[in-house]
């Protein structure tokens, strides 16, 4: 306890500090990213010293804040001068409301922690609120974080009132808002492209998790209801397989990676269902995989989304745009982070021998279990767990073939890309402190599974030991993996110590190739996504090059969100239709003011006398209503 | 007969497989000449292309990075590791563990994943078309993949490849045989796909417009071109080993006619593929999700039929 209290009193200290000097933009840097790093490393030293469930979550928190703290001097560095003392105020309070909503429970703290996680998160994001855009996504998710803070609110002051099942509903409603569940997850493609690049790694990596954290804290009665693990199921099947279809379509760097939040969160969410599933037919097996899997992946996850949104901020830096059909051949000038963003784009694809596959093993086993012993249902939801996770495996390895070759492989497309900026060490340094654990961690899964993610369900030693043969082996089979392709690579280095010879793209026999003649991003992926089209209905604008010498042609295609669209535009068009009719009543004119105010008055009347002609007690009110009418 | 003698036994066929695996591609290309009636190439072929290739220096695109060099040696090694998962006939792979059969999929994954971003850095628009497509239809066929799997796992209760290929005896193959026919046929299908096997992709052409994977290794030479070539016969091998063994009930105790009927029916089924060659054309582009689609359909009609008619019946 007293670990935690130094490092929210640190974290505290120095946001206060960063605040105070405004006028020094180096001093706000060193007094609020020092602070920060040092308190969390504190924290990192004494992860477990509060509960185990904290601890798994509070991991991810810290070494993506060290990342993130680390990434944002070079990111923000021509962000106006006098400004890091603001940024580094909010992003100490984000950093210290999010370590202080894993150590609390239930209640009205927690409530206000997390509130000020929301609304300091929310002035990060709007940071750039010059832009038009990014003041609209901030807008966005300020609605986000204040529903969900409203439905909390209202579930605490609900009290016993409403019925329980009611008041579960509501809180996961409220954390399914964080968490980006399907349908609420409107607010993330449209906040993470907007925030600076390190505020979206950390947003995306360590505060959405909390969503799950708050669920399991507040209504932990959902671990055990079948019906929370139906609603869970369907809700991580659209989530996961919607999040990377939609994501997949986006030729924004960014908001394909936050669309790639949600499929990963969409199999969290499964693995949650199956677990809750699988206790319901006292099945503790299916439970031991698919909740040790979940939080495993929850952990990979974080790891590896944070290399690449640092990642996808260098790139930012360097060409000042996010759009990746512009992009190419970027890992000539950023080779660090075209190394780090590959192998974790790898690494997130769920690909041998790097961690994703490791959480997605566990809860594939966890289904196989449910296939082979289960029936009904459950084993319905078993075998489609297993066909969604591997189309959603395969869609994610599209969508990061083709981030990584748009972005980083072949030619520049454009002349912004060739003359890209370098990249900056810090900025590397970032992506290491993320992406060097993420890389280490396939070899750590077995005993992180086994041997403390495991306790967290299963208190028989006998039984958290069948976790760790699958991932044991599977570290093995990285490993030889790894060796092997090693060897084979010196070999052929051997044999082409002789000669070899350098020239231009083959392009058969095309001799002059271009950078432009390359696929783009929207042209690699436009098989996948016309072969779904009925689902992302893109809409494409086609300017075909007309007369005898046709100069310009154009094809533009945007995938704009299907559940925004579907549910969410109606629902605000109709409420703002209908304030657009009520706005005639706002004229400006005192006497039509005075005219409401009379009806207002006499409709009250009228109505307590009608109602309080039914019973004694209503009339009794209408009575005193009466009175205070004509006092006035 | 001892453990050792197993795993023994496991190793020579191991090796079988990494001597013997160009032969197929020989086998498969002199079925097509016999149906065209030409003499065609010789057996060997692939054994003198695979020799002169790593004798070969190799040309870089000066667009291409380390991906472009190092992708072929990880996909062969890649493709190495998925035959160690492999049970050889009625002998399981001494390295088996619960769960390899999701490795043995993600495996053929990552070794497709690094051939695709090594296409895309050499800048090439025909090999932006071939990794366009190899993502597209690979995604469908991994999908196809796993349902087999599930129906398997559904069928035998293991959750190792070995266990679950080779469970079934005679008899209870007679009762489960029809399911296991079903889910024979979804994997053909992906197996055709997969292996860029016409009617998905024609590994002859070269006209670049209807390639797949033949256009992703436009620019690969020398050395590194043998070893694309010798990983896609090591995966053909390792797709025909599977559905063989898949096909073949465990005749407990004779290992020798298990294993001669194990490599009769490898051969009978890389005939098969020669046929297939032979006799269909090249589907067009859009139709290859609708016969994967079609893949999966049989697959899942397989596990219906095990739901329906029980699982007591096979074990």
């Amino acid at each position: 306890m007293s670990i935690d209290l130094l490092v929210l009193t640190l974290l505290a200290a120095s946001a206060a500090g960063a605040l105070l000097c405004r006028r020094n933009d180096k001093l706000a840097s060193c007094l609020g990213g020092g602070g920060g790093v040092l308190a969390l490393l504190i924290k990192l030293v004494g992860l477990f010293s509060g509960s185990l469930l904290s601890g798994c979550f509070q991991l991810p928190i810290c070494l993506v804040g060290i990342a993130a703290a680390c990434h944002s001097p070079g990111y923000m560095s021509d962000h106006g001068k006098k400004r890091m003392s603001l940024y580094w105020f909010c992003f100490d309070l984000t950093l210290l409301a999010m370590l202080a909503v894993t150590m609390l429970g239930k209640g009205f703290t927690f409530l206000v922690a997390w509130e000020v996680m929301g609304l300091a998160s929310f002035a990060l994001v709007a940071f750039d609120w010059r832009k038009e855009n990014v003041r609209q996504a901030a807008w966005i998710y300020l609605l986000a974080c204040e529903a969900g803070g409203l439905l909390l609110i209202w579930s605490l002051t609900a009290g016993q009132a409403a019925p329980p099942a009611v008041l579960a509903a509501l809180i996961v409603i409220a954390f399914g808002l964080k968490a980006g569940f399907p349908l609420l997850h409107v607010w993330l493609p449209e906040a993470h492209p907007a925030a600076p690049a390190p505020v979206s790694a950390l947003m995306s990596a360590a505060m959405i998790p909390l969503g799950f954290y708050g669920i399991i804290s507040w209504v932990p009665e959902v671990m055990n209801a079948v019906a929370a693990g139906w609603v869970f199921f369907f809700l991580g099947a659209i989530g996961m397989l919607g999040g990377i279809m939609f994501g997949a379509a986006q030729s924004d760097l960014k908001r394909l990676l936050a669309y790639s939040s949600v499929e990963n969160i969409g199999i969290i969410t499964l693995a949650l269902a199956l677990g809750i599933l699988g206790s319901s037919i006292n099945n503790s097996i299916i439970t031991l995989f698919a909740f040790t899997g979940g939080m495993l992946h929850l952990i990979n996850h974080a790891l590896l989304k944070s290399t690449l949104f640092l990642g996808a901020g260098s790139v930012y830096k360097s060409m000042h745009t996010l759009d990746m059909d512009v992009m190419g051949g970027l890992s000539r000038k950023l080779p660090c982070t075209g190394l780090m963003f590959t192998l974790s784009s790898l690494g997130i694809s769920g690909l041998p021998p790097f961690c994703g596959f490791t959480g997605e093993l566990l809860i594939y086993m966890a289904a196989f279990c449910g296939i082979a012993t289960a029936s009904g249902g459950i084993f319905a939801v078993c075998v489609a767990t297993v066909v969604l996770l591997a189309l959603t495996g395969g869609m994610a390895a599209a969508a990061f073939s083709k981030t990584v070759s748009a972005v980083f492989a072949g030619e520049p497309r454009s002349q912004a890309a060739e003359n890209a900026a370098t990249e900056s060490n810090s900025m590397v340094l970032a992506q290491l402190i993320t992406g060097v654990p993420a890389l280490a961690m396939t070899l750590a899964a077995p005993w992180l599974a086994a041997g403390v993610l495991s306790s967290l369900w299963e208190e028989d030693p006998a039984r958290q030991m069948l976790l760790f043969p699958p991932l044991f082996y599977n570290s093995l089979f990285a490993v030889a993996l790894v060796l092997l392709t090693g060897v084979l690579l010196f070999i052929r280095w051997k044999m082409l110590n002789r000669s070899r010879a350098a020239g231009p793209t083959w392009d058969c026999g095309f001799a002059a190739p271009t950078g432009r003649m390359q696929y783009t991003a929207t042209a690699f992926i436009q098989p996948l996504a016309d072969l779904f089209n009925e689902i992302l209905q893109q809409k494409k604008s086609l300017q075909k090059p007309q007369g005898l010498f046709p100069e310009h042609a154009e094809l533009s295609v945007e995938t704009p969100d299907g559940l925004g669209r579907l549910v969410w535009k109606p629902v605000f068009g109709f409420f703002s239709a209908v304030s657009d009719k009520v706005r005639h009543l706002q004229s400006g004119f005192l006497h039509v003011y005075i005219l409401i105010m009379v009806l207002a008055i006499m409709l009250m009347l009228l109505g307590c006398f009608l109602t309080g002609s039914k019973s004694d007690s209503k009339r009794a009110a209408a009575a005193v209503n009466m009175e205070q009418v004509n006092h006035e | 007969m001892s453990e050792k003698y197993f795993s023994l036994l496991w190793i020579v066929n191991l090796l079988a497989a990494l001597v013997l695996s160009p032969l197929l591609i020989g086998i498969i290309n002199k079925t097509k000449a016999f149906f065209a009636g030409r003499k065609g190439p010789r057996l060997l072929q692939l054994y003198y292309d695979l020799n002169k290739l790593l004798k070969k220096s190799a040309v870089y695109s000066t667009s291409s990075g380390s991906v472009f060099k190092l992708a072929p040696w990880g996909t062969l090694a890649a493709t190495v590791l998925m035959l160690f998962l492999l049970p050889a006939g009625c002998i399981v792979s001494p390295v088996a563990f619960a769960g390899d059969l999701v490795l043995f999929i993600y495996l053929a994954g990552i070794g497709r994943m690094l051939t695709v971003l090594a296409a895309m850095e050499t800048a090439s628009a025909f090999e932006g078309m071939g990794s366009s497509r190899e993502c597209q239809f690979s995604m469908l066929a991994e999908g196809v993949l796993l349902t087999v799997l599930a129906a398997l796992v559904m069928l035998t209760g293991s959750f190792t490849l070995s266990g679950c290929l080779t469970a079934l005896d005679p008899k209870s193959w007679l009762s489960g045989g029809t399911a296991m026919l079903f889910l024979a046929l979804a994997f053909y299908l992906v197996m055709l796909c997969e292996n860029c096997r016409i009617p998905v992709d024609d590994p002859e052409t070269h006209l670049e417009l209807t390639m797949i994977h033949e256009a992703m290794i436009l620019d690969n030479s020398g050395p590194d071109l043998a070893a694309i070539h010798y990983a896609a016969a090591l995966k053909l091998w390792v797709f025909l080993a599977f559905l063989s063994t898949l096909l073949l009930p465990n005749l407990c105790g004779g290992i020798g006619l298990n294993m001669v009927l194990y490599y009769l029916l490898m051969l009978l089924l890389c005939i098969s593929v020669g046929v297939v060659e032979s006799i269909m054309a090249r589907y067009r582009f859009l139709k290859v999700p609708q016969l994967l689609a079609g893949a999966f359909a049989v697959a899942m009609f397989a596990i219906v039929l095990v739901a329906i008619f029980g699982k007591e019946a096979v074990k």
